[in-house]
């Protein structure tokens, strides 16, 4: 029977490299324990600059997914293998680094460059866990549309909204076009977190425009319920799309922490082997 | 009257400008502008209003334009509001997004409104913004630029700072520094004695990228002794080899040789000793030491549990003033030791004889109200490490008395301790001043007074002459006495008797008691004071009658405490009462063999 | 100019296209009095309603260019301009419509619609294969502001447009009018039916989109009555309206020219509606004297026309020995057989040796042997193997190869014959071989391609209906196996009928009591049961298979319903037949039953559990049916994208562009969805690829491995793009090179990895005009890059798969067992 085609790449081979890491941090610690580090279990012994060397080097390995991923060819490679070694064999720096501290920490570089790495693997895991739950709601939301679909049909939406709304009465007219003026999308990050719909001016104006509707009859009444019922497509329209941009930020946001950390990890691991060396 | 509307529409600019004009005539007076369905100029824009304004043209004179509500309009740039204003032809009016151009046609004096949209109305978010829409890029600054600023003020303040700091220290930035630059290096607090040293990394690391050398160590600690003659040393070790080697071999790779202080002291770890302390690195010469310095006295030990030779300490078998002669006997084979004085310890500790009755006539002052016991002989130094010497005056005196004559107003005559010939000298000069007194009493005797002369004086020389023999003797009595069984001295010391007494030639055999059994492992007494632990748990000064026995508990004794890494990694407890041992705990490794006992009192 | 009507020339020459030009270029160097009749106004009417700017290639490459008219490669301004200037020398009449042609050699008489005659000795038909556009018929139908074709769609401005027709044409065009709004034209599209029938559904779909946002109008059941200035009047359902009209533009479709040259008593090789005038290897038709030259003749490429123009007035002329122009091209292609210099006798030799290839002219022989390869096979050796993706199909000239019958015995082999064909199937249904073939003895075969092939066909139906009889043949002998031989089979072939099946018709009804058995030749069949008043789906049966033999071998109603998934071809072959057949071989009737235990199981299964069907199984009935929509049911590889873990990164796009000149094939974004199975824009690989049903310089072909791809001879004509139904072709050029990807990640310098922005591309051009043409790009499965897709490589959540729909079905089905 043919198996399942779409595996996560948490999944990959059976999570092959889940029982590695897994292996890999098990062995880690019990050489940890295993041997008599004199006078304390530290960077300093042998064991400690042998998990310092294969956590600098796994750091540089997992930095260079960065790369990797973006030499597509030629390449007998998968991104997904990548990503799931990359998931999992950084957790097991958690073990590694925390083991070549000995639990040593300081006001220095030393302890900086571990709080750095703890910070990258931290936000790796918040990624991760947007990974995971996130592109299904992505994708319920988004609903076949594309990003520039969204907007097109925004814009035809609005294109619609000014024209229905020409029959309003001068006032009213006057709310549309403050309206239009205030709605905006391109938000700061914050506002793209938050659930900010609620505050939108289009919803305001729904709001408002549902209850003036009922004082008035006639013509003006019927004109008044078309744009409703415009604003009402506009406002769902809305939604989506400031959902879709808050999806978009969870799954984009915590790389602006895990790359730029890297890189200053990167920087500080660099100065933490030269201070190493240089006062030795 | 006909007006002429003529709606224009243009695209492009410049050369590509394309143009659509389709005319309309209006039958009217007035023509109605604004956004409501079917007027004249219908103006689809939402800041227009329904009604917004009329042109009406007379028969006679210029157009007027009248505003409703509100509604405004620019005539040729300026503003009209409400009411009517006359407006000329080839006036340009503006509502809206829409420009109005007022022309008179002079062929048939009617007018003409050309109508054309100049305003492109476009929507605020359109596809090409997708990006700024979604992307979150668009509204961070770039992951990259992040990257550099904090990796560059990383290696700013952490990498070059420091160097800077440590290649010139005069330089105008590092002054500027507000904390010392390589204090973010600092992998770990100094230890306590290194502690002041906190801020001066250059004063152990001279030179960049090189292992702290020994010479920086010793420029400090300058009276080190040796552990051994360095070429035994080497001889003495263990070939380095498998893993050992390879890590030997890569850290001198990195510039870090072995066999330097610095591979055994070890800083930056705070409250952790800075002494390694693993057997390993005793047992690495010494387990098996006999194979690599066949000639040495020095025994096989590996771990103290299992492999310690019983304990050897230095015995005084001849005591002298100057060097006495020592000898290491092992504890198995009793070792007697000679020490030149007399003290029975069982006799003075003993519950119930004339010592214990003696010491019960002398309460209080003196704390013997439980007997005598150690306390009142041997008193702590003041680490409370080893114990003061004991000292006659102050630790026998109490009961052995040097007093050799009470007056008769009661006052007692002592003798000096620690000098016989003063002693003698002590004495005689008591007795002759004794005699001399009586012949003074004689001659102021009326009986006796005779009248002066010659005979007189001889008979009074010869009474001096007389009492000084007599005071002689008694002195060469007294003397004996002392120095006799019996006497003062002799209780305590070994005395060698002149062939002829009267030559009062007594000396006292010289005194030699050892301060330190054992130099390379100085015990220490206090961190023994534990609940349970009595002296004589260790020392079984009770039965001792002899002042030669040892009174050292054999390691034996130790090892009921004491257990060895190797037994204290199998299942070392404390609360059992078992507490770990490694050589560090007795020994030190640079309490070397060039050690001397000092020469102390007796 | 020299008046016409005066004079018989040598030769007249009808159509300026690169044939007509490039004879009459050759007529003037040899100073022959000719005539270059054109019925437009300027010459080479073709390539001049080419879209401004558009870049013409010059291939192929090896063939040399005999013209006085110069050639190459370049936009079609440049060498429309070469060409009028170079015409100053020749005699050129334009706005001469050719109506009839009589008489014949030296004694030709032609007749212009403007009334003139011209006598010629000879004529030269140059006419292309457009032919001319059906006209309006109703009154007014003559009027200036009416159109016949559409050249750039931005030309308009605030104009009320009308749009006839209901094709393909038409809807593109509208669209093309109202793509800019800006514009401001109102378009009206009219279509005298109810349905937009003809077109392809994206173009209806795009119209319904546009006609529904309030962008355009359609008008249906309607037709024009009469045509004024500035307007029409429109009979539609509810009586006459009268409707705005600046211009009117008829794509009415266009009469083919086919009628015109059979009324010169030309002959044509077939009925077919692709076939050619039959041409002696001298271009000359049917009637002496008369020749027929260019697409007409059957070469697309102008090169080829170019040199027929030549060497058609050369053998005029008199010069009868001149070779061919690709001759060199014919004796490279026979380099493997001995004297390979021999063009012609080796032509004739396999044109006689070949059995489908008797009918042939020496001329189509010599077409269909440039498109051809010959190989020699020495004995043993392997031609192909089972399951190798291949449709091209062999002939085999001399010697035989041995077809292995039985995959698990590779002893058993059937002959087949010198003279004989075989790879048909592969052909027929797009999918791999079906079977291993080895040469016997030794032998020479002639592999031809795919659209060679399928033109052959067409254009000899007795070699069709042949090569159909041995398809069918071959195909029952196949499937059935179990030691079948040819005559076992007589009484059951004559039972078989070929039909054709649209999608979504029903080939099988459940509970009729018929008992026929179907052969799917093409494309794709949906095994479905009614169950609980829904159709839950049970089999995706692709071609190469066949159904329906349940209810025949138990006499029994059908217990399912099979409806094509695409557009296919079915042999049907009586049931009675069938059984008899199967009565008289009980180790078959076995095997059959035995084969096909797996459909019986889950049809009880189903029975079985009817009533407790829930939403699961609805809900995998609605996805496969939303599959088979999206066109998987003719794909043989598709991209899928599983929404639960796509995080909408577009590494996949990245890595496309990437992989391909800076050119992203795919659309992640774009496409349909169903239950968070995405269907990007991306191609699919179709059995039969409507790409290439119309490709001119046959660049769409399919590698040994299946993909579909287009080589660099594309001509950027932009046919392959409008015929996918899916939208996955796109005409573009390769994009400039970038910074290296260390000095983007470094320092950003460049737009980064993927398809650059087009203000990047702008700005990286300088303002100077784009070199080369565009030229069509899709998937091709990234063809020649070790690792494969690079869009399954590149996804880092496993959210992207490539997947033939049989896999994916099972392993949806084995999800609901």
């Amino acid at each position: 029977m043919a198996q399942a085609k779409h595996s996560s790449f948490l999944t990959y081979r059976g999570g092959r490299w889940a029982k590695f890491a897994l292996v890999f941090s098990v062995i880690c610690i019990g050489l940890y324990f295993a041997f008599d580090f004199e006078p304390v279990r530290n960077g300093g012994s042998w064991y400690g600059y042998t998990l310092g060397t294969i956590g600098a080097l796994l750091i540089l390995w997992l930095a260079w997914l960065g790369v990797r991923k973006r030499r597509y060819n030629p390449g007998n490679w998968s991104l997904k293998a990548w990503t799931s070694a990359h998931v999992y064999l950084g957790l097991s720096l958690l073990v590694i680094g925390t083991l070549h501290t000995g639990l040593q920490f300081g006001w220095n570089v030393h302890t900086l460059a571990y709080a750095l790495m703890v910070l990258v693997i931290l936000s790796g895991m918040f990624g991760v866990y947007f990974y995971i739950t996130v592109p299904r709601r992505m994708s319920d939301n988004r609903a076949e549309a594309s990003q520039v679909e969204m907007l097109d049909e925004l814009e035809n939406v609005s294109r619609l909204l000014r024209e229905t709304s020409l029959s309003l009465q001068d006032a009213d007219t006057q709310r549309i076009l403050d309206m239009l003026a205030k709605t905006t999308l391109k938000s700061g990050v914050m506002t793209r977190l938050r659930d900010s719909h609620v505050r939108c001016p289009n919803a305001r104006a729904l709001k408002d425009f549902k209850v003036a509707v009922r004082t008035i009859e006639g013509d003006v009444q019927r004109g008044m319920f078309d744009v409703i019922s415009v604003l009402e497509r506009r406002d769902s329209l809305l939604g989506r799309i400031r959902r879709h941009q808050r999806y978009r930020a969870l799954l984009e946001l915590w790389l602006w922490i895990h790359i730029p950390a890297t890189i200053t990890l990167i920087a500080l691991l660099i100065v933490h082997i030269i201070a190493v060396f240089y006062y030795q | 009257m006909t007006i002429l509307i003529r709606d224009i529409k243009r695209i492009g600019t410049g050369d590509a400008t394309r143009t659509s004009i389709r005319e309309r005539k209006v039958e009217a007076e007035t023509i109605s502008i604004g956004r409501r369905k079917g007027s004249d100029i219908q103006i689809d824009a939402l800041s227009i209003q329904l009604d917004h304004a009329e042109i009406s043209v007379p028969s006679e004179g210029d157009a007027l334009l009248r505003l409703h509500g509100n509604a405004t309009a620019l005539a040729d740039g300026r503003v009209v509001t409400n009411g009517k204003s006359v407006i000329k032809p080839g006036t340009i009016l503006r509502l809206g997004p829409v420009q109005i151009t007022v022309e008179n046609n002079t062929v048939d004096e009617t007018i003409t409104l050309a109508v054309e949209s100049v305003e492109t109305r476009t929507e605020a978010i359109s596809r090409d913004d997708e990006d700024a829409v979604f992307a979150t890029r668009s509204v961070l600054p770039s992951k990259r630029i992040i990257s550099w600023m904090s990796a560059l003020i990383v290696l700013g303040f952490f990498l070059a700072l420091p160097i800077l700091a440590d290649r010139s220290p005069a330089h105008p930035i590092v002054k500027a520094s507000p904390v010392q630059a390589d204090v973010s290096w600092n992998s770990g607090e100094l230890s306590l004695l290194h502690s002041n040293l906190k801020n001066d990394c250059a004063s152990c690391h001279v030179n960049a990228f090189e292992a702290v050398t020994d010479d920086t160590c010793l420029s400090c600690h300058t009276d080190l002794e040796r552990h051994a003659e360095p070429l035994d040393l080497k001889k003495a070790e263990r070939p380095v080899e498998g893993f050992n080697a390879f890590l030997t071999k890569t850290s001198e790779a990195f510039g870090r040789p072995a066999d330097r202080c610095s591979s055994c002291h070890i800083e930056h770890n705070a409250s952790s000793h800075i002494i390694k302390s693993s057997d390993a690195i005793c047992s690495d010469c010494h387990a098996e030491l006999d194979k690599r310095l066949p000639n040495t006295d020095i025994m096989n030990v590996s771990d103290f549990g299992t492999d310690h030779p019983e304990f050897r300490p230095y015995v005084i078998v001849a005591p002298a003033l100057a060097q006495p002669l020592t000898q290491r006997i092992s504890l198995d084979l009793i070792p007697k030791g000679n020490s030149g004085l007399k003290f029975p310890h069982d006799l003075h500790m003993a519950d119930n004889n004339a010592v214990a009755k003696m010491a019960n006539t002398l309460p209080g002052r003196y704390g013997f109200d439980d007997g005598v016991t150690c306390d009142d002989c041997h008193s702590e130094e003041a680490g409370g490490a080893l114990f003061e010497p004991v000292r006659m005056e102050q630790d026998c005196a109490m009961c052995h008395s040097l007093t050799f004559e009470i007056e008769a107003d009661g006052y007692e005559r002592t003798l000096r301790h620690g000098e016989p010939d003063e002693v003698i000298a002590s004495m005689r000069d008591f007795y002759d001043a004794k005699a001399l007194a009586n012949i003074r009493d004689t001659a102021t005797d009326s009986r006796t007074r005779r009248r002066p002369g010659a005979a007189a004086e001889i008979r009074n020389s010869n009474r001096r002459e007389l009492a000084f023999k007599r005071s002689e003797e008694v002195t060469i009595g007294k003397v004996d006495a002392i120095f006799s069984e019996g006497g003062a001295c002799y209780d305590c010391h070994e005395i060698e008797r002149p062939v002829d007494i009267r030559t009062m030639d007594f000396k006292v055999l010289p005194i030699s008691v050892a301060d330190s059994f054992y130099r390379r492992s100085p015990f220490n007494h206090e961190v023994h004071e534990i609940e349970g632990v009595e002296c004589s748990s260790c020392h079984a000064a009770e039965t001792s009658a002899s002042s030669s026995d040892i009174l050292l508990p054999k390691i034996a004794v130790c090892r009921d405490c004491h257990i060895g890494q190797a037994s204290w990694k199998a299942g070392g407890d404390i609360a059992a009462g078992k507490y770990p041992t490694n050589c560090l705990t007795c020994h030190g490794f640079h309490d070397g063999p060039h050690y001397k006992p000092q020469d102390g009192n007796p | 100019m020299v008046k016409q009507s005066d004079i018989k020339f040598d030769v007249a020459i009808i159509g300026s296209g690169p044939a007509g030009l490039s004879a009459a270029g050759r007529a003037a160097e040899l100073g022959m009095s000719h005539v270059l009749l054109e019925k437009t106004d300027h010459l080479s009417d073709t390539i001049f309603c080419y879209q401004k700017g558009k870049h013409i290639m010059a291939t192929p490459d090896a063939l040399v260019l005999r013209s006085e008219f110069e050639f190459e490669a370049g936009s079609r301004e440049d060498i429309l301009d070469r060409w009028n200037s170079k015409a100053e020398s020749i005699n050129v009449s334009l706005n001469a419509e050719v109506i009839e042609i009589k008489g014949k050699k030296e004694n030709f008489i032609i007749k212009t619609k403007a009334g003139d005659t011209i006598e010629a000795r000879h004529v030269i038909l140059g006419i292309g294969t457009q032919g001319n556009p059906n006209t309006m018929r109703c009154p007014g139908g003559d009027k200036a502001h009416i159109q016949y074709s559409l050249d750039d769609p931005d030309a308009y401005f605030d104009e009320d447009i009308i749009v006839i027709g209901a094709g393909d044409a038409g809807i593109e065009n509208a669209l093309g009018l109202i793509r800019r709004p800006e514009l401001e034209n109102r378009v009206i599209i009219m279509n005298r039916r109810a349905e937009f029938s003809r077109a392809k559904d994206a173009n209806v779909k795009a119209l319904m989109s546009a006609a529904a946002d309030g962008r355009m109008t359609i008008m249906t059941e309607s037709e024009t009555q009469e045509v004024y200035d500035k307007q029409a009047d429109v009979s539609t359902k509810d009586g006459i309206r009268t409707v705005a009209a600046d211009r009117i533009i008829a794509r009415l479709g266009s009469a083919p020219p086919r009628k015109f040259i059979e009324s010169c008593g030309v002959e044509f090789a077939s009925t077919d509606r692709l076939a050619y005038p039959t041409l002696s290897p001298k271009f000359e038709t049917s009637v002496p004297g008369l020749y027929v030259i260019g697409a007409l003749a059957g070469y697309p490429l102008i090169k080829h026309c170019m040199n027929q123009g030549y060497d058609v007035i050369e053998n005029i002329n008199g010069n009868t020995d001149l070779k061919p122009a690709d001759e060199p091209l014919l004796i490279h292609l026979f380099r493997a057989l001995p004297n390979p210099e021999a063009v012609s006798e080796w032509l004739e030799f396999l044109r006689t040796k070949i059995k489908i290839f008797n009918g042939l002219t020496p001329l189509q022989m010599r077409e269909f042997m440039l498109d051809s390869k010959v190989h020699v096979f020495d004995p043993k050796k392997m031609v192909f193997r089972r399951n190798d993706v291949g449709d091209s199909l062999f002939c085999i000239a001399e010697g035989a190869v041995a077809v292995r019958i039985d995959p698990n015995d590779l002893s058993k082999t059937i002959t087949i014959p010198e003279g004989e064909i075989f790879g048909e199937a592969g052909l027929i249904s797009g999918r791999r071989r079906n079977a291993s073939i080895f040469a016997e003895t030794r032998s020479i075969l002639v592999e031809v391609p795919r659209n060679a092939a399928r033109k052959l066909l067409a254009t000899v139906p007795a070699v069709q209906a042949s090569v159909d009889r041995t398809a069918t043949e071959r195909l029952l002998l196949a499937i059935l196996g179990q030691g079948l031989q040819k005559e076992d089979l007589s009484e059951i072939m004559e039972t078989a009928t070929l039909e054709t099946i649209q999608a979504n018709e029903y080939l099988i009804e459940e509970d009729a009591e018929d008992a026929d058995v179907f052969i799917i030749r093409v494309g794709s069949m949906v095994v479905e049961k009614e169950v609980a008043g829904n159709n839950v789906f049970l089999a995706y049966v692709p071609a190469g298979a066949y159904v329906g033999e349940m209810a025949m071998l138990e006499d029994g109603r059908r217990t399912a319903s099979v409806k094509a998934a695409v557009k296919s071809e079915v042999i049907r072959l009586k049931g009675e037949a069938f059984k008899t057949l199967l009565a008289a071989k009980p180790k078959l009737r076995a095997s059959v039953i035995e084969k096909f235990a797996d459909r019986r199981a889950l049809n009880s299964y189903i029975e079985a559990n009817k009533d407790s069907f829930g939403g699961v199984a609805d809900m995998f009935t609605a996805r496969a049916n939303f599959l088979m929509k999206q066109g998987l049911g003719e794909a043989t590889d598709a991209l899928l994208i599983d929404e639960k873990l796509c995080i909408g990164c577009d590494n996949c796009e990245v890595a496309c562009a990437e992989s391909h000149d800076g050119i992203s094939r795919l659309n992640r974004e774009a496409g349909t969805t169903f239950d968070h199975l995405h269907v990007p824009t991306s191609c699919r690989h179709c059995e039969h690829p409507h790409c290439m049903s119309d490709c001119p310089p046959n660049a769409i072909r399919r590698a040994p491995d299946g993909e579909v791809f287009i080589d660099d001879s594309c001509i950027g004509c932009g046919n392959c793009e409008r015929y996918c139904p899916y939208g996955v072709i796109q005409m573009a050029r390769p994009a400039p090179s970038k910074p290296s990807l260390f000095s983007w990640i470094a320092m950003g310098a460049g737009p980064g990895p993927g398809q650059p922005p087009k203000a990047w591309i702008k700005k990286k051009a300088k303002g100077k005009a784009p070199s080369g043409p565009k030229q069509a790009v899709k998937c091709d499965m990234c063809k020649g890059i070790t690792g494969g897709a690079a869009c399954v490589r590149a996804c880092p959540t496993g959210a992207a798969i490539r997947v033939s729909p049989e896999e994916f079905l099972d392993a949806s089905r084995s999800k609901v067992r």
